[in-house]
């Protein structure tokens, strides 16, 4: 496989952003906690999610796959599936030595079985679903920014506000962009003709409309810590701003364009630098 | 169904992979550290602690001193000469004194008190040679007393000690020529006695209500004591001078509860590793409060002195007589065979300015937070560089370093915030470095005294602390720290990053954690070489006989034991150095004997079968050790310390809670009865009653 598709397949991409942000989420809750406690959680958090986010893209392309659809099974023993359950688990077992012999909290632990028993019942009854091009937009979004969730959760069970409202901001985000995409024409029919994409199924007035539905709730979860006050809320302001900005900006053409008669690439860009610096926003907002 | 039964199946094995990771972690792994020990079979010989007492009395040993600073050619003992009516001087060393002096340079003020009191007790002799006392004079008229005078220097005024030494020597220069022009000011002396009086008299009654900032400094009581002498010698208005002796004391009294076998064996405010840290070809420099605490309260054995000690010179050629209930208490402390307890508190939290009429804005007021090392703290930064902009002080002599001031703007500008706001941000260092409220608690045995402050500003960042200290005999210490890089000249093993110590008679628990941090000072710390670990002192040269099995390290000195327990594995640095890596850890030490414990032998069986529980926290961890002399002790970084479900009283606790005295913190009165004796120490109506 060339580099690139292999890249493309698999949402390298994402997982790279996944590990950004739970170095973030621990990051943004480390305030209480002790500097050891941070620095086994920055060494171990990534270890363990770098394998839940690999998971996690591999269930999603399960999903979009056709391989042993629809219960028929596949004679291949190391099926994408297989795969995704066995990074699964490695993270769930790295996750047990690390509360075990590290003595963290077995919250960690059971927050990580409870997407791993998602991630199984997704993948054992995703597929009899027509519309499972929502579960996988779904899954994209949640293993980028639950990082978020696991990073602050790794230190403390006690999380500050704002890092519910970041994963939420990444979440929409990450969800909006994921779905304005899937509207440029031909981007799943080539690739897979029986999985119908987002925009194929909700079609692209709605998909736009979730879109923006999205983007307000994206503009709300970065404001809203501005208001509640972050670590650093003087340099959050400025780069919390500019994604602010730029997703408002992708708003307003969300409801300018219409997608059915013309796809524009400009708001998937705009959502993409927004994401960006939405990263440097948050690492600002924990300096 | 076969699906849902998958699901089941997938649940499964999510529950039995912790079952099966949990149980390994019952598993014993025996120690990996292949245990070591050794004998010192030629190491002095053994003295109880009933032997460090003097056998001399006061005005023997007042007599001793003067013999010794006599022969001296150093600089303090010059007054010794005035005091016996020499003629002949070192008067290269006063003349350098006064260079150092004329040039205003730092601790100027230490020789400002010395050459003051030549003068003082010169007076109607005319010992001193015409020229140098012509010099003399000169610099005294020339000398800038107080920040608030105009003129450049490169002195520190703020801290504790060296606020009453220029206060004092202000009020003496003054007093000396009454009606010269100090060419500094171009005030008389009468107007600088007037500008001194209240702030001595302020030093005086902050000292009586709070006890000290520097708390049970052995280096810096000795320039306390400097000062004080030479206004109950000088001072003219009476209510200074009977307030200066009975602060005086004070300090005796804290050295007859503390001293254990000539060493000042407990927490430190202030102190440094020469006067800690002493390997067997390098003995310790001695702590500055040894010789004025033998010639007080003849506290130590009889060895050479140096003569050349200040506080011990000033004491020598001074009126001053220490009352005998305090020298009786002393002795007392030394030869007593039942265990004693005894508790203070010196000082307040910052955070209780309110409640004793402190503002943070203020002038006077910051004069009461400066000299606890709090300029920098949260609520006092923005008016302490507001008060360095008025008088155009050096930073650099006021945060130890000018780049501070530039961090703090620079913080607060990338923080959006105020000043006072970013100190806060970073307060386990600026709060930290500030010498705040410490309960002191100390358990003397004839075997053994184990000796720290209570639960004191946990997880921050010292200046100059000490925290606990166990003392066996006078070599035989140990203590435990965690070297910080934003320490006063970045001390090995006095300061560093505060522990949470919990001590209760013979045991002590001491956690070591700190807070993550802004990512600029992390960086800032790593910059300056932050340690990686906590360590021991534990100079194996100083016990007959040590062995460190697994975790633990034992020593006994005599029929004194030690036990010393890390969490963290160990290493040996050095002769003296017990090191750990990480700085989360916890130590533990609990000290027998042989009447305690039988042998040294089934001292160690009996620890070493100790059940021990830590758990680690998030900050700190939770302890459970089940201690073979006190039973089970349960601790965390939180709450209380329990010993067999009892609470054991950690502080906050009053000025004096001890045999001899029960004094509540805040008041100014203090009544110490021994042995039908009594000795009343009122700052209110400046009466000091003895009744012996």
């Amino acid at each position: 496989m060339e580099k690139e598709g292999f890249i493309g397949k698999y949402k390298v991409i994402n997982w790279i952003k996944g590990v950004i942000f739970i170095i973030l989420g621990i990051l943004n809750n480390r305030f209480d906690v002790g500097y050891h406690w941070f620095l086994d959680n920055l060494i171990f958090g990534p270890i363990i999610y770098i394998f839940i986010i690999i998971s996690g893209m591999l269930i999603a392309l399960d999903l979009r796959s056709d391989n042993g659809d629809r219960g028929e099974k596949s004679n291949k023993k190391l099926t994408i599936k297989n795969l995704a359950y066995i990074f699964f688990l490695i993270a769930y077992g790295i996750n047990c030595v690390y509360v075990f012999y590290f003595q963290r909290n077995i919250i960690i632990l059971i927050v990580l079985g409870g997407v791993g028993i998602i991630w199984y019942i997704l993948s054992l009854f995703g597929k009899d679903w027509e519309k499972r091009s929502l579960l996988v937009t779904l899954i994209v979004s949640f293993t980028v920014a639950f990082g978020l969730i696991f990073g602050a959760l790794l230190n403390d069970i006690s999380i500050p506000t704002w890092s519910y409202f970041f994963f939420s901001a990444i979440f929409t985000l990450q969800f909006s962009k994921d779905i304005i995409k899937s509207c440029e024409k031909g981007i799943s029919r080539t690739e897979n003709e029986k999985y119908g994409n987002f925009c194929d199924i909700f079609t692209a007035k709605k998909t736009q409309r979730i879109a923006l539905a999205l983007q307000i709730i994206a503009i709300l979860s970065l404001t809203l810590p501005l208001i509640l006050g972050v670590y650093n809320g003087f340099l959050y302001l400025i780069t919390g701003l500019i994604v602010i900005i730029l997703v408002a900006i992708s708003a307003i053409l969300n409801l300018i364009y219409d997608f059915e008669e013309k796809y524009s690439g400009k708001v998937f860009v705009l959502l993409k630098i927004g994401m960006f610096f939405s990263i440097i926003a948050i690492f600002f907002a924990s300096i | 169904m076969k699906k849902q039964i998958e699901v089941i199946g997938f649940i499964a094995i999510l529950i039995i992979i912790p079952i099966i990771v949990s149980l390994t972690t019952f598993i014993q792994i025996e120690p990996t550290t292949i245990p070591q020990n050794g004998t010192n079979p030629g190491i002095n010989k053994y003295t109880p602690s009933s032997s460090y007492i003097s056998g001399y009395n006061f005005t023997e040993r007042k007599n001793l001193y003067l013999n010794a600073a006599n022969d001296s050619t150093g600089f303090n003992p010059q007054c010794v000469k005035v005091f016996l009516n020499e003629s002949v001087y070192n008067e290269a060393i006063i003349n350098s004194s006064l260079e150092e002096i004329n040039d205003r340079e730092d601790t100027s003020d230490f020789d400002m008190n010395t050459l003051l009191r030549m003068m003082y007790l010169d007076k109607k002799k005319y010992n001193i040679p015409t020229n140098l006392n012509n010099s003399i004079k000169s610099a005294i008229l020339d000398f800038k007393y107080w920040f608030t005078e105009p003129g450049p220097d490169d002195m520190i005024f703020w801290t504790e000690n060296h606020m009453i030494l220029f206060h004092t020597a202000e009020l003496l220069a003054g007093q000396l020529f009454p009606d010269s022009i100090f060419s500094n000011t171009g005030w008389t002396g009468t107007q600088h006695v007037a500008h001194a009086l209240p702030l001595v008299n302020r030093w005086l009654n902050w000292r009586a209500k709070f006890g000290f900032a520097e708390w049970h400094s052995n280096i810096y009581y000795r320039l306390d004591l400097s000062a004080l002498l030479n206004l109950v010698d000088f001072a003219e208005n009476s209510t200074i001078a009977v307030k200066a002796e009975m602060i005086i004391d004070l300090i005796g009294f804290d050295f007859a509860n503390n001293y254990y076998k000539g060493v000042y064996a407990t927490a430190h405010g202030r102190t440094e590793d020469e006067k800690q840290a002493n390997t067997q070809s390098y003995p310790l420099e001695g702590e500055s409060t040894s010789e004025p605490a033998w010639l007080m309260l003849g506290i130590g054995k009889d060895e050479i002195m140096s003569g050349g000690n200040g506080a011990a010179v000033f004491l020598a050629t001074s009126k001053y007589e220490t009352p005998k209930i305090l020298e009786d208490i002393a002795n007392a402390t030394a030869q007593s065979t039942e265990p004693i307890i005894h508790k203070s508190r010196n000082n307040i939290d910052i955070s209780e300015g309110a409640k004793y009429d402190f503002s943070y804005q203020t002038e006077s007021d910051l004069m009461f937070w400066w000299p606890m090392s709090a300029p920098a703290a949260p609520p006092v930064l923005e008016s302490s560089l507001a008060i360095m902009d008025t008088y155009d002080l050096d930073p650099e002599l006021i945060f130890n370093d000018e780049a501070f001031v530039d961090l703090f703007e620079i913080g607060a500008t990338i923080y959006g915030t105020s000043i006072n706001d970013f100190s806060t941000i970073i307060k386990d260092i600026t709060q930290g470095v500030s010498l705040e409220s410490a309960d002191t608690y100390t358990y003397k045995t004839p075997y053994y005294q184990l000796s720290g402050v209570q639960n004191h500003q946990k997880g921050m960042n010292g200046l100059q602390e000490l925290i606990w200290q166990a003392c066996l005999d006078r070599n035989a210490t140990v203590f435990t720290s965690s070297p910080s890089a934003l320490s006063a000249s970045k001390q090995q093993f006095a300061s560093g990053w505060k522990p949470r110590a919990t001590l209760h008679e013979n045991v002590g628990i001491i956690q070591y954690d700190r807070r993550a941090q802004s990512i600029i000072l992390e960086l800032v710390m790593q910059f300056m070489d932050e340690k990686s670990y906590t360590h021991a002192y534990f100079p194996r040269w100083a016990f007959d006989e040590w062995d460190r099995i697994g975790n633990w390290v034992f020593g006994r000195r005599n029929s004194s034991y030690i036990a010393l327990y890390s969490d963290n594995p160990t290493e040996w640095k050095s002769e003296y150095e017990l090191r750990a890596e990480g700085k989360k850890n916890t130590w533990i030490v609990e000290l027998g004997s042989s009447a305690e414990s039988g042998t040294y032998n089934s001292f160690k069986s009996a620890i070493l079968s100790a059940q021990l529980q830590i758990n680690e926290l998030s900050m700190g961890y939770d302890i459970t050790y089940n201690s073979p002399s006190q039973g089970i002790i349960k601790v965390g970084w939180e709450g209380g310390m329990f010993i067999n479900s009892q609470q054991v009283d950690l502080g906050p606790y009053e000025r004096f809670e001890n045999l001899y005295c029960n004094q509540t913190f805040g008041d100014m009165r203090t009544e110490i009865i021994y042995n039908g004796m009594n000795l009343t120490l009122d700052f209110v109506n400046v009466n000091k009653v003895t009744n012996f």
